[in-house]
């Protein structure tokens, strides 16, 4: 009989916890408690057991009413207090805070400073509006240089400097390679400066403000291996491990030797499609420092090398994310509902 | 510029057994960028993309000599053919041609007059390779100085000799407002920088290596001509070209200073083709002004500086090859003693230029790639970035979306919003109105661009983190950072989002204070100062701004200087033990006079006791407000008779200096 008891407390706890309302936990309680309840007809059985096994289940049947009368009380408690049978409509929505959003010019710029800093680059800022001397001048490009027709600049109307020159709205970042020399004064430079630049331009794909990043490496020893690991790097982190990069000859006056820089398309992986040039798009301009720019910034161009590069922030992410905003001034339209889609 | 190539045309001076679209891509790597190939009828055409630096590549000689020295390094064979024209030219009969330039304003000129026939349409070759290279055909006499100019890559000129009625040419300087009328029909008045060509009368009848005029040009009455060609100083060419926008393919040539030496190339092969398409016959001697033949430059150079910024290492003698093959000199001593072809005088100058010649002819396909192996630099970096990208970070969590606006406004703008022009610094050259001024605050372009997203959305929360451009006397601007929150929420909202703001960027405790400000609403705003500098200021906009811009509802601005943040925000943060003994907290409501600031009521409690801990307002209703009050002693436990000789202070004290009492 002991083992019976055993079996019918062990399935009441059982029944008691996968109860969540009161009628039915009620209903149970007569079932096992009630007048022929499973427990009282247990407790009627007492009387045909012998005199030496009576002491011994009559302890055992007291503990077991005692322990399973607890449980209900306790389940009882449970229901009311704690509300175990409370329904709620879990597909309703829900009302947790709402999120804004950043600006896809900021992301870009977050992640390419993250690349980059990872790398041992320290992120600058400097002058948007600046002396010709800085955007021009300092970077091998004398007034009249035809190389100045690719940078068709804004100027602002103050009197020039007899040193330094008019004062421009900075075309590139390029204008910070001098000013970071100067601050550094002795190599190592690492610099990652990303900023503003203005044009004037203004149509589908050009707007007046836009942004660039630019690199400066300067040390002993930099040599042009080390300019494409860096891209090479770069590429892989920001684009994607699969993605390779290419160097082609062009010209720069603030770099010499200069390069284009590609990378292959992420759509056709490099095999030629409708959106690239035969596989490879174009990240934008680089080089090695040009000796002149580093005399300009007070550095011994016998002793120390350097690479450059400056790319649109806004072209390089949106070829990442393979995002065809049909019409760039959209960026700048401040239009919510172009804002709230990133 | 770009230049148009028909394959067949360059295929006249380069054997090569490379396919168009292998040309493309080889030369691409390692010399000019070939941006595409179109096939028109059998032949097809390169679009080249030639740098400033290498006007040499601009015509198909340069193209085929170019291509020669780069094919074979993809085991490609290449071979130039050589241009080969007479030399010697004897004239029949000699007339008369004064060529004079007083003020030796061009390196070289060159000349002669050709008896021809009567102009006629060019032969079908000469017209289907200049119109697929993107010069339209007029006639065999002015096709032929076109056709020299894409195939050797230096302009020519041709002139009617008899509508020259002088014989004579002066090159000079114009004079202040000079006129002209161009082939086109155009006038332009003259600047005294202009180079012209005068017939030595006074009349101006070119305008040399940009555009011809209508009074020298060839007709069909044109019996005999004038061939001729200068090399033009470029910067002038150049700036002459920019002032009147005169853009021809000839002025784009001349102003990247070409090689000297090819006008004479130019000449020779223009007098066979006048010969064999024209029925030319010489009609006077040669013509030559060359008083300053430059001399090329000689550059040393060492295998290690070559190696050391390639980082391979190249053998001397591939080295030389690669030079040599690019029609390079060198002498191989202890260094290299290198001089470059004519052709190359004005590109190849140091050092660094022969660093570039070896790499890419060597190919930057070739060189591994290295990330530096040099120490990382340890530098002060600047402190205002990082505050800014988590101000942005943290607003965007909050709800806020971000702006972007140019940095340029309007002056109806800047009117519009209650500013004046005359504190913002202007554009001299601005493309539109929209953008001639530099902003001095971003309030208004968040004004402009709430009122046009107001009917997109209700309760627009944005925000914009950018510099704001303060002008300086006889220094570069000023450009601090400034934050701008906008939203249609209400006064107490923003106020939060900016004291959560500021807490978590770690800013010391700041105060409120009563400031006028024209952007906002006289008794809804406030500044927020820290040591007597207001940085912030946070309230309703002014209503005659909100009539201004049209908005439908009630907008709250605020208007943080980042500059103060850097300077202050101190995000350590610091230990206090947590107190053993159990805080009491008790809500008292009271009944405020009007316009009364709660702030002045708090401050006034914890001054009553070091008791008081905390005084937080809740539940403001009609006159009525409930401060929630924390009071703790560290040493021991409160006991209600502790707590009841404070609270009667404080409500004394509000009582006899505020006339605030319990409300019962």
């Amino acid at each position: 009989m002991d083992k019976e008891l055993n079996v019918l407390k062990q399935e009441t706890l059982n029944a008691i916890g996968k109860l969540a309302d009161n009628k039915k936990l009620n209903e149970l309680y007569l079932d096992i408690f009630g007048q022929s309840g499973k427990f009282t007809n247990l407790t009627k059985k007492l009387k045909t057991l012998s005199a030496s096994e009576k002491p011994q289940i009559g302890r055992l049947l007291n503990e077991v009413k005692k322990e399973l009368e607890t449980a209900f009380e306790k389940h009882k408690s449970i229901i009311r207090n704690f509300k175990l049978a409370e329904w709620i409509d879990v597909t309703a929505s829900g009302s947790g805070p709402s999120t804004g959003h950043l600006h896809i010019v900021s992301q870009a710029i977050a992640e390419i400073t993250e690349i980059f800093e990872r790398i041992g680059f320290t992120r600058m800022r400097y002058p948007e509006i600046d002396w010709d001397w800085y955007s021009f001048e300092s970077l091998n490009m004398p007034v009249n240089h035809p190389a100045r027709d690719d940078f068709e600049t804004f100027f602002i109307d103050l009197p020039s400097n007899p040193k330094l020159g008019k004062v421009v709205l900075s075309p590139h970042t390029s204008s910070g390679q001098v000013r970071e020399m100067e601050r550094v004064k002795k190599p190592p430079i690492r610099m990652i400066n990303i900023a503003k630049c203005y044009r004037p331009n203004w149509d589908i794909s050009h707007t007046p403000m836009f942004h660039q990043f630019e690199g400066l490496v300067i040390d002993k020893n930099i040599n042009i291996t080390h300019l494409k690991g860096t891209f090479d790097y770069f590429a892989k982190e920001f684009f994607g491990k699969e993605r390779k990069i290419r160097l082609r000859p062009f010209h720069f006056q603030f770099t010499e030797p200069s390069f284009e820089v590609d990378i292959t398309c992420g759509i056709c992986s490099g095999r030629g499609c409708r959106f690239c040039k035969d596989g490879w798009l174009e990240l934008g301009g680089s080089g090695m420092v040009h000796p002149n720019v580093l005399r300009a910034g007070n550095i011994d161009p016998d002793v120390y090398t350097g690479y450059a590069f400056g790319w649109g922030v806004e072209r390089t992410y949106m070829m990442k994310q393979g995002l065809k905003i049909d019409d760039l001034r959209l960026l700048y339209s401040n239009d919510i509902r172009f804002l709230e889609q990133f | 510029m770009n230049i148009l190539l028909p394959d067949s045309w360059l295929r006249e001076y380069l054997k090569t057994d490379a396919s168009p679209k292998e040309i493309k891509e080889f030369l691409s790597l390692c010399g000019p960028s070939v941006e595409r190939i179109d096939q028109v009828d059998t032949d097809y055409v390169y679009e080249i993309e030639i740098t400033s630096n290498r006007v040499d590549m601009a015509s198909v000689y340069g193209i085929a000599r170019e291509a020669a020295a780069i094919l074979p390094r993809f085991k490609k064979g290449a071979n130039l053919k050589t241009l080969k024209v007479r030399q010697s030219i004897k004239p029949k009969i000699s007339l008369p041609m004064q060529i004079s330039d007083p003020q030796k304003i061009c390196n070289r000129i060159m000349a002669i007059v050709l008896e021809v026939d009567p102009m006629k349409p060019s032969p079908d070759f000469i017209k289907d390779r200049i119109e697929k290279s993107g010069v339209r055909s007029l006639n065999n006499l002015v096709d032929i100085t076109n056709y020299v100019m894409l195939e050797i890559g230096h302009p020519t000129h041709v002139f009617d000799y008899d509508r020259i009625k002088t014989h004579s040419f002066l090159i000079r300087k114009a004079q202040k407002n000079e006129p002209i009328i161009t082939l086109d029909g155009k006038k332009y008045l003259l600047d005294p920088e202009d180079v012209i060509i005068d017939d030595g009368t006074g009349r101006v009848i070119d305008l040399p290596g940009i555009m011809g005029t209508e009074n020298s040009v060839v007709n069909s009455s044109t019996r005999r001509i004038l061939f001729f060609i200068e090399s033009n100083n470029s910067l002038l060419i150049r700036k002459t070209s920019m002032r009147y926008g005169i853009r021809t393919v000839a002025a784009t040539i001349n102003e990247k200073h070409p090689d000297p030496e090819l006008v004479k190339t130019a000449l020779l092969r223009g007098i066979e083709l006048y010969q064999k398409h024209a029925a030319a016959k010489v009609a006077s001697q040669v013509i030559d002004i060359y008083p300053n033949k430059p001399t090329l430059p000689k550059i040393k150079v060492s295998t290690e500086f070559i190696n050391d910024r390639l980082g391979v290492e190249l053998k001397t003698q591939e080295i030389i090859n690669i030079l040599k093959s690019l029609s390079f000199d060198v002498l191989n001593s202890t260094d290299l003693l290198i001089t470059p072809p004519s052709f190359r005088q004005f590109d190849v100058t140091i050092p660094e230029d022969i660093v570039e010649e070896v790499a890419r002819i060597y190919g930057y396909h070739n060189l591994p790639n290295r990330l530096m192996t040099g120490e990382i630099p340890i530098t002060d970096k600047p402190k205002d970035l990082p505050i800014e990208a988590k101000i942005k970070t943290i607003l965007k969590y909050w709800g806020y979306t971000e702006t972007y606006h140019y940095s340029f406004v309007s002056k109806s703008l800047i009117a519009k919003s209650g500013l004046s022009p005359k504190d913002h610094l202007r554009v001299a050259n601005p493309l539109t109105e929209e953008i001639e001024y530099m902003r001095g605050s971003l309030v208004p372009s968040m004004l402009e661009t709430i009122s046009k997203n107001q009917y997109y959305k209700n309760s627009l929360k944005l925000f914009e983190l950018a510099k704001v451009y303060i002008p300086q006397k006889g220094n570069l601007p000023l450009e601090p950072s400034r934050v701008v929150i906008a939203e249609q929420t209400d006064f107490y909202k923003l106020k939060g989002t900016v004291n959560a703001l500021l807490k978590e960027l770690g800013m010391p405790d700041s105060k409120l204070v009563l400031e006028k400000n024209t952007f906002f609403h006289p008794q809804q705003s406030a500044g927020v100062t820290l040591n007597g500098d207001t940085f912030a200021m946070i309230g309703k906009l002014h209503p005659s701004l909100a009539s201004a811009f049209s908005l439908k509802d009630d907008l709250f601005i605020a208007s943080i200087n980042v500059e103060n943040l850097v300077k202050l925000a101190n995000p350590i943060k610091h230990y206090t033990p947590i107190p053993h003994y159990p805080a009491v907290i008790e809500d008292l409501t009271l009944l405020l006079q009007p316009k009364t600031q709660i702030e002045l009521i708090k401050s006034e409690i914890y001054k009553v006791s070091q008791l008081v801990k905390n005084v937080a307002a809740h539940d403001p209703y009609q006159n009525a407000i409930t401060l929630r009050i924390t009071y703790q002693d560290e040493s021991k436990n409160l006991e209600s008779a502790d707590i009841k000789k404070v609270r009667e202070l404080i409500l004394s004290t509000l009582k006899s200096r505020y006339n605030i009492i319990l409300k019962q």
